[in-house]
């Protein structure tokens, strides 16, 4: 049930890396600070208002135990017992459309809100108490998720444009606008990491910093998610991220990433009882949550000449996962943002 | 008539304002205030290092800046720029007049810049009476005349 979090990660993580402003090179545009055009007269700066789309899909497919790959039909045997149903995943596809929103408030200081609508799907497999297997395939889960605030505040910067030193520092609120109640036509609970919400209120830190030698930028980027106790009993396991980033600017309009990104997640626990149906599904058990995993992502960021706006394009595939008990594990994710700022 | 007067007056004040007091430091570390005006006509001067076309108007600035330093005119350059990157450029360029580094970018929200180069025009009051972003040709007719225009009230004072 990590991967919710992760996508909630990675938003932080491609806004932190819009949002500050000094990781911008000459061409290089982002969410709260552009050089938006040069000409022989002068370069024009845009940094007052910036707003950002970005579509995210994750597909998984691949079931792990520890480090190791299993099928599904593996895990059904070694836990469906005569007289239970068992249910494990065999493909999820998570989307996920975020709007961002950042708005300086001084030199120090920037707002930012962050917006998701989540669409969620997912096939299973079930054995029948009887011994039947059947493919079958969930209804579709979506709507708008938890929406955050985060204020950043800039620690250190050597300069306000084009710098190559900064510190940037993060500290926001998830709310639970998002809906965790999600029920089935046949009225049980949808699981709790397919619901669009997770009902909770929640710490978000992050801590990022740069360092450029242009064309070169290198970036670290923190993210802790401190969760709590949702109001169904769900909570999610805290998230930890940390993820490396150097881009080099290729063209005056074109920078080309690599991200080596490492998360860590606890496990998640059910207080109440309301989503855990250990016996009779795989994905219905917080034993089943919790893990670590090292992503590798290449990514490139095309400016739109003389504007504030830009495009990101991102591809981000598993090097590494380790998992508690058995979990379904992201295979590749894409993510797609555009920015504009003025 | 005379309602037409107060109205262009009221006009007038408005188009005015007074240049926002922000707190930089200088090339050394010391501390300096950015509207210590001190009745003289003052152009406030955004700039930076890595900016082609700053560079490029810098000198033509200066230049202007000497001819009517007597009469009242004072240059300050702001830059939006490294410390070190600025230090090592006005050592090279034998840069004299004073400059001020904007780290935080506070100079660069207070005047509300734009773009790079950016100059704001303050007269004697302390007032901005004009901003002028992108390279400007100092030296021409137009550009000398509005500011001996202003430089002439300085002399009345």
């Amino acid at each position: 049930m990590w991967f919710k979090r992760l996508l909630l990660s990675s938003i932080f993580g491609v806004s932190l890396l819009a949002i500050a402003p000094g990781a911008f090179a000459v061409g290089e545009c982002g969410l709260a600070c552009c050089i938006g055009g040069t000409s022989s007269s002068g370069i024009m700066l845009a940094d007052n208002f910036g707003v950002s789309v970005q579509y995210e899909s994750m597909d998984m497919g691949t079931i792990r135990h520890g480090t190791d790959e299993i099928s599904p039909n593996a895990v059904i045997d070694k836990f469906w017992t005569m007289g239970s149903s068992y249910a494990v995943p065999t493909s999820m596809k998570m989307e996920k459309v975020t709007f961002v929103a950042a708005k300086p408030i001084n030199e120090r200081w920037q707002v930012m809100g962050i917006v998701p609508y989540v669409r969620n799907n997912m096939d299973m497999r079930r054995k029948s108490a009887m011994g039947m297997v059947m493919n079958m395939k969930m209804a579709e889960v979506s709507g708008l998720g938890d929406v955050s605030i985060m204020g950043v505040y800039t620690a250190y910067t050597d300069a306000p444009i084009r710098a190559t030193k900064r510190l940037t520092l993060g500290f926001g609120i998830k709310t639970p606008t998002g809906e965790n109640d999600v029920r089935t036509s046949s009225g049980s609970m949808v699981h709790a990491m397919m619901q669009p919400g997770s009902g909770s209120w929640d710490g978000l830190f992050t801590l990022n910093y740069m360092r450029a030698w242009y064309p070169v930028i290198a970036q670290v980027n923190m993210f802790y998610h401190l969760t709590t106790e949702g109001d169904t009993g769900y909570e999610f396991g805290d998230q930890l991220g940390v993820a490396a980033n150097v881009r080099y600017q290729a063209s005056n309009y074109t920078n080309l990433g690599l991200e080596l990104s490492l998360i860590h997640a606890s496990s998640d626990k059910d207080y109440d009882g309301n989503y855990s149906k250990i016996a009779t599904s795989m994905l219905d058990n917080p034993a089943n949550t919790g893990l670590t995993s090292i992503f590798i992502a290449p990514n490139v960021q095309f400016k739109i000449p003389n504007t504030g706006g830009n495009v990101q394009l991102k591809y981000q595939i598993p090097l590494r996962q380790d998992v508690n008990g058995y979990q379904q594990v992201v295979d590749s994710r894409w993510l797609l943002a555009g920015s504009w700022v003025w | 008539m005379r309602y037409v007067l107060v109205l262009a007056l009221v006009f007038w004040s408005a188009m005015l304002s007074a240049a926002p007091t922000v707190v930089l430091e200088d090339i050394t570390g010391k501390k300096q205030t950015l509207n210590d005006f001190d009745n003289k006509v003052t152009l406030v001067h955004f700039w930076a290092t890595w900016c082609v076309p700053c560079r490029h108007e810098l000198p033509q600035l200066i230049k202007v800046a000497k001819v009517y330093a007597d009469k009242g005119l004072r240059l300050v350059l702001v830059a939006a720029d490294r410390r070190d990157d600025v230090k090592t450029y006005i050592e090279k360029q034998q840069i004299e007049v004073p400059v001020l580094i904007d780290q935080y970018g506070a100079a660069l929200r207070q005047y509300q810049v734009k773009g790079l180069p950016y100059t704001s025009i303050v007269d004697h009051t302390g007032e901005i009476v004009a901003n002028e972003q992108g390279a400007q040709d100092w030296q021409s007719h137009a550009m000398t005349t509005r500011l001996e225009g202003l430089l002439s009230r300085v002399v009345e004072k």
